[in-house]
């Protein structure tokens, strides 16, 4: 069926179930987990032929001429715990690598997919968020398809095959010892169901308690400021205690569960002890398959045991999965397309747009503020435009759509004449250089960072690049230079020389459109204007757009656009806008008493 | 842009036993010592009655299997079945009350790790993500509730039982045991030299998973960067890179983990080959019985249950220390300054004039905020603070509630330094309207007393009469117990004024602290807010870092502040003669207002 008018702002497609989803991984390393399955079948079929083995010992001890085939019996013991030995490792390893090499895949498929998605995807999952399905979900599923796996076919084998040579030594005493079975099932049951309970109430409360904390954090300024910690304190204290009681009556079960679990093989031995004495004592068995019954019997305690962890991972596992999809299957609204040479000159035209962001619903959830309206307006190639206006004008949406960084609608904004919807989009973005006000640094080499948008690190550029930006010699006046590393571990740039650093990247890339967005707001005003004519001087002919909150930086500009409120409202030369006393000529009046202010 | 630093928190050295860690949990053991020795006490009987279990068993094989005496051996089997109950019982106590020691310690903990966060200075809260310190108080502290369950105890009860059953053996048959045991050595060595190694493999795996969160969390936050610049595929590259690094570290811990889980098996094999190969020739000499053979099997069995978790429960012990070290390092974050206590001399009582004697104040050094700022506020005067943006306004009303200390210089209030009032106390008589109003969930009354059991509802109600915020609020369902949801959502920005004022002018305060929003509101609310900022300042000592027209008009004095330092000073009127800064910032940012 064909389904139309989907919505632009669509975010999670949720075609792919989880549990599908992880099919599809496990059938891509099918022969993998074949092999691993076939070593963990031998690994088991040596693990059920030593107890074998141990009934020929003992049996043979009561025997007068046995003696001497205990030597030889006892050899082949050691060649059975080898041989287990052997396959036990092999299988492991393969089994957990697959596990490893599927995390590995889903990484890079997340990480890959990540950079593809939209600003409107990161506005609905923080970063903490993200994180967090990137490191726990993804080691959840780790597990479920490493360990988990493996215990979960390793499970049913040794039952398989510990049971049927249980029974083929003797089948009545086979079902005796497996008399508490049902039992235990019911017990365990019982046992989950409760558990399931209290654990649900431990995990309720502590979403209470975070709850509490969190706000109680937030609200740490007026708590100070109300002098109100004790109350916070005696508020928190009643969340906390409630918590440990949940726990409490969690201990009461999950304290519950070893001891009895542990209990299993013991209740196994009894009725072999009381059931299997009596045949022993008719000869209706031996002595040495009476051991033999109880080795089984241990055999078996330990895949019991891990049952319940097995299907605790692989519930986490499944649903760990679920919240990897959400990001798997949020949908790129901005699709890549094919790149292509197109020749830039760098003209700019806007037809009627309107837009907003399309995440931002407010409070009551239909009225999304319009960001920009019936914008119409022409930059063309080789100019240097200035875009003006106050505080949520509008001016930033403006030039960040240039590069395609939102989704916007059709057939409203072009460049080079080609509606950037279809324009591709690497090779529109390798063209365009963007110097934001928040400058932003990666937490390494200085040179890296202004290499950014280059094909490779290239010194001759990145020094040049940082020349032009005005910040060469600080950074060289730096002990490691342009190898300084950036950030928390490094050294603690001013708020100009991040801002210039960011420039640099911008210019380094020798764009054909170069946007400075208020980006050398803290560099003071007459180093601006020396790097706003260096920039003329090295990029004639480049179109250049400039944000900027000072009339010195615009007064150069060929062209001014004016916005309030989203909307276009003033356009010209500054001489035309000045003489015009218009929201331009205010905004300039505004901004030269801030100078004098400055200055005082 | 604050990146929440994964790095660091991943790198922690994975240490699994940190004595000086270990001891400052100690002290919260120590309270609940009677349930843990009550609970270590039982680790030998549950051990006793395990091994226990076995010596039944054999002694049916030795007694009654030749005899063929069917009331012995249903003797023997009612043995087994107390035995085995009474280990079920034990051992239930042992975990529970382990368990139980461990959730009370871990309460103990996070309501004494909540009381030193209350009493952190507010710098700790400016460089430090609320996320972060939610982490330490939850999920730390949830691992370490692990520690207890299946960490330190479930060791000394594991140690304990080997230590029981090798004895034991050597009580019975010491040649047998030798014999068997020549076996374990080898798995000391194994274990030891792949300690050693997965060590390293852990290690190196720390690393490599630390280097993958940091680039991940650094994309994410600039990701909006990566894709304006196009930087896509080099950074798939890298990150393909350093998860194929990732990858290789835990294959070789794969490969160590697979053999030393299998070798300890193979191991506990041999071990029972070699019960039967020289057991045997002591059975044909008539030295051991075969009830002796089975009971050396079932324990070999026994002592190698322990050894097969050992890795898991060391993993356990690790990151119980690395939390451990996390929540002790936010408890070693020093507590801010507590004030002197008084010396019967309130300031309830007393004229609240304040000074401001020379105050040098700076959040990073050799950046000052505030340069040798002077002024005096006498009793019930109104003074309006005004400045533009980073002229030092804020800073001077953090330092007078002390959420900051100055440096230099003196404050004084009500004729004493500010610094020899009980914190309490002043912040009692201090009441500052913050220009962000913060509401926290629970009802609109609670708001107003904020859990302040001086409060009486009618007080509150009687506060929210005179600022008017009560028209709105029994407007609303259930009026004064309307439940504010998370931030105060379902508010209006003017609403959350009016309750914020109604909050202050509750706690009666002798000097007022307002920091007015810059927010507009609706029309017909600006009018209440604009009357409630009237009443408040009412018979009160006022300071008011101003935004609006009409409280500038309302004062008795404006401070004019520019880059931290006082430079002009006067009424509305001398200050406009002046034409100096505060003539340019009327122009600026009042007149508009007009």
């Amino acid at each position: 069926m064909k389904r139309e008018g989907y919505p632009a702002a669509k975010l999670v497609k949720g075609e792919v179930k989880p549990a599908e989803r992880l099919k599809g991984y496990f059938w891509r390393y099918r022969w993998r987990y074949a092999l691993g399955f076939l070593f963990i079948l031998a690994t088991n079929a040596f693990a059920t032929a030593f107890p074998w083995g141990v009934q020929y010992i003992i049996d043979g001890m009561r025997s007068p001429e046995g003696d001497k085939k205990v030597g030889f019996y006892s050899l082949v013991l050691v060649a059975i715990a080898v041989g287990a030995g052997l396959f036990r490792v092999f299988s492991r390893i393969i089994v957990f690598n697959a596990g490893r090499d599927i995390e590995y895949e889903v990484r890079n498929e997340l990480f890959d997919h990540l950079q593809k998605l939209p600003p409107s995807f990161y506005q609905r999952y923080p970063t903490g968020d993200l994180m967090s399905r990137l490191t726990n979900d993804l080691g959840s599923v780790r597990l479920l398809l490493g360990p988990g796996l493996l215990n979960l076919s390793n499970t049913p084998i040794i039952y398989l095959m510990t049971l049927g040579a249980m029974a083929w030594i003797s089948l009545p005493l086979t079902l005796c010892a497996l008399i508490p079975l049902p039992f235990f099932v019911g017990l365990v049951r019982w046992w989950s169901r409760e558990y399931h309970q209290r654990s649900l109430e431990s995990q309720q409360s502590l979403a209470r308690l975070s709850a509490r904390i969190q706000e109680n954090l937030n609200g740490a300024f007026i708590v100070k400021l109300y002098a109100r910690e004790a109350a916070e304190v005696k508020s928190f204290n009643k969340h906390n205690r409630d918590y440990y009681e949940t726990n409490r009556r969690m201990a009461k079960m999950s304290s519950m569960m070893t001891p009895v679990v542990n209990s299993v093989p013991g209740l196994g031995i009894l009725l072999v002890l009381f059931f299997g004495g009596r045949q022993v004592m008719a000869e209706a068995l031996t002595l040495g398959q009476f051991v033999t019954f109880i080795l089984y019997i241990f055999n078996l305690s330990w895949p019991t045991f891990i049952l319940g962890w097995v299907l605790t991972i692989y519930q986490r596992g499944l649903s760990a999965m679920g919240r990897l999809s959400e990001i798997l299957d949020a949908e790129v609204t901005i699709s890549p397309g094919e790149e292509e040479e197109i020749p830039m000159r760098g003209e700019i035209e806007f037809r009627n747009l309107t837009f907003h962001y399309p995440s931002q619903l407010s409070a009551n959830g239909s009225q999304r503020p319009v960001a920009l309206s019936e914008i119409s307006l022409r930059i063309p190639p080789g100019s240097l435009a200035g875009i003006a206006g106050g505080t949520g004008a509008g001016k930033s949406t403006l030039v960040e759509l240039i590069p395609h960084f939102f989704e916007i609608p059709q057939g409203a904004l072009f460049v080079e004449g080609r509606d950037i919807t279809t324009f591709p989009l690497q090779t529109l973005r390798r063209q365009i250089g963007y110097a934001p006000q928040e400058a932003f640094l990666f937490s390494t080499t200085i040179a890296e960072n202004i290499a950014l948008g280059l094909p490779q690190v290239s010194k001759e550029k990145v020094e040049w690049a940082a020349e032009v930006a005005g910040i060469r010699e600080e950074i060289e006046s730096f002990p490691m230079g342009m190898q300084t590393i950036v950030g928390e571990r490094g050294v603690m740039l001013s708020g100009g020389q991040r801002q210039r650093i960011a420039l640099a990247r911008a210019i380094a890339m020798e764009p054909k459109i170069l946007i400075l967005d208020d980006s050398l707001s803290s560099v003071d005003a007459q180093t601006e204007r020396k790097i706003l004519d260096r920039l003329k001087e090295v990029f004639p002919g480049k179109t250049v757009l400039i944000i900027s909150h000072r009339l010195s930086a615009l007064e150069q500009a060929g062209m001014i656009f004016v916005l309030k409120g989203g909307r276009l409202i003033e356009a010209g030369t500054p001489e035309k806008l000045l003489r015009q006393e218009g929201y331009f000529a205010e905004l300039a009046r505004r901004q030269r008493i801030e100078e004098e202010l400055e200055k005082i | 842009m604050p990146i929440e630093d994964f790095h660091e928190e991943e790198v922690l050295e994975g240490k699994a036993y940190d004595a000086h860690l270990v001891r400052r949990v100690w002290k919260y053991i120590v309270p609940h010592r009677r349930i843990v020795i009550r609970s270590i006490l039982l680790l030998p009987v549950v051990a006793a009655l395990q091994i226990l279990q076995p010596f039944v068993v054999k002694e049916g094989i030795d007694r009654y299997f030749h005899e063929g005496s069917s009331l012995g051996l249903s003797l023997i089997a009612a043995l087994f079945f107390v035995v085995l109950m009474a280990k079920v019982v034990a051992e239930y106590f042992q975990l529970y009350l382990m368990a139980l020691t461990g959730q009370r310690c871990l309460s103990d903990l996070r309501l004494d790790l909540f009381q030193h966060v209350q009493r952190l200075p507010t710098s700790f809260f400016d460089r430090t993500p609320v996320g972060r310190t939610m982490t330490r108080l939850t999920n730390d502290i949830e691992v370490l509730s692990e520690m207890f369950t299946s960490g330190v105890v479930a060791l000394v009860g594991d140690f304990v039982k080997l230590v029981a059953i090798f004895v034991v053996m050597l009580v019975v048959q010491w040649k047998l045991t030798l014999v068997t045991f020549t076996a374990v050595p080898l798995v000391w060595v194994v274990a030891d030299l792949f300690r050693k190694k997965m060590r390293q493999a852990y290690r190196l795996i720390r690393s490599k998973i630390a280097r993958i969160n940091a680039f991940l969390q650094e994309s994410i936050t600039g990701m909006k960067i990566v894709q304006l610049f196009a930087r896509e595929k080099k950074n798939l590259g890298y990150f393909q890179q350093i998860n194929e690094d990732y990858r290789q570290a835990n294959r070789m811990s794969i490969q160590f983990d697979a053999l030393l889980f299998s070798l300890v098996e193979m191991i506990g094999r041999f071990a029972i080959a070699m019960i039967l190969w020289y057991g045997s020739g002591l059975h044909q000499k008539g030295w051991v019985t075969l009830g002796t053979l089975y009971l050396f099997i079932d324990l070999m069995q026994q002592f190698f249950v322990p050894l097969r978790d050992l890795s898991a429960k060391y993993a356990v012990l690790q990151s119980a220390m690395a939390s451990l070290e996390r929540v002790f390092g936010l408890f070693d974050e020093k507590v801010a300054m507590g004030g002197t206590p008084g010396d019967g001399l309130a300031l309830r009582t007393v004229p609240t004039g304040i000074t401001f004697k020379d105050v040098g104040f700076s959040y990073r050094p050799n950046q000052p905020v505030l340069k040798n700022i002077s002024f005096e506020v006498r009793s019930g005067e109104r003074v309006a603070l005004v400045g533009a943006t980073g002229a030092g306004k804020s800073s001077i009303i953090k330092l007078l509630v002390r959420l900051y200390d100055y440096k230099s210089g003196e404050i004084r209030m009500g004729g004493r330094e500010l610094r020899s009032w009980p914190l309490e106390e002043l912040r009692r008589e201090v009441v500052v309207v913050p220009q962000d109003v913060y509401l926290f969930s629970g009802s609109i009354l609670e708001n107003i007393t904020l859990g302040d059991p001086l409060i009486s509802a009618e007080k509150a109600k009687e506060a929210a009469r005179v600022v008017d915020a009560e028209r709105f609020i029994l407007n609303l369902p259930y009026g004064y117990d309307y439940e504010v949801g998370e931030r105060g959502a379902t508010l209006s920005v003017g609403q959350k004024q009016l309750l914020s004022f109604a909050r202050a002018l509750v706690r009666d305060p002798k000097v007022l602290i307002l920091d007015e929003a810059t927010s507009s509101v609706s029309p017909d609310i600006e009018e209440l807010v604009r009357q409630g900022i009237h009443r408040l300042m009412e018979r009160r000592t006022t300071l008011v870092i101003a935004h609006r027209l009409s409280t500038i008009r309302d004062v008795d004095r404006i401070i004019v502040l520019h880059h931290g330092e006082v430079r002009e000073m006067g009424t509305h009127e001398e200050l406009l003669a002046l034409k100096g800064i505060y003539a340019r910032l009327y122009e600026l940012q009042y007149q508009l207002q007009e």
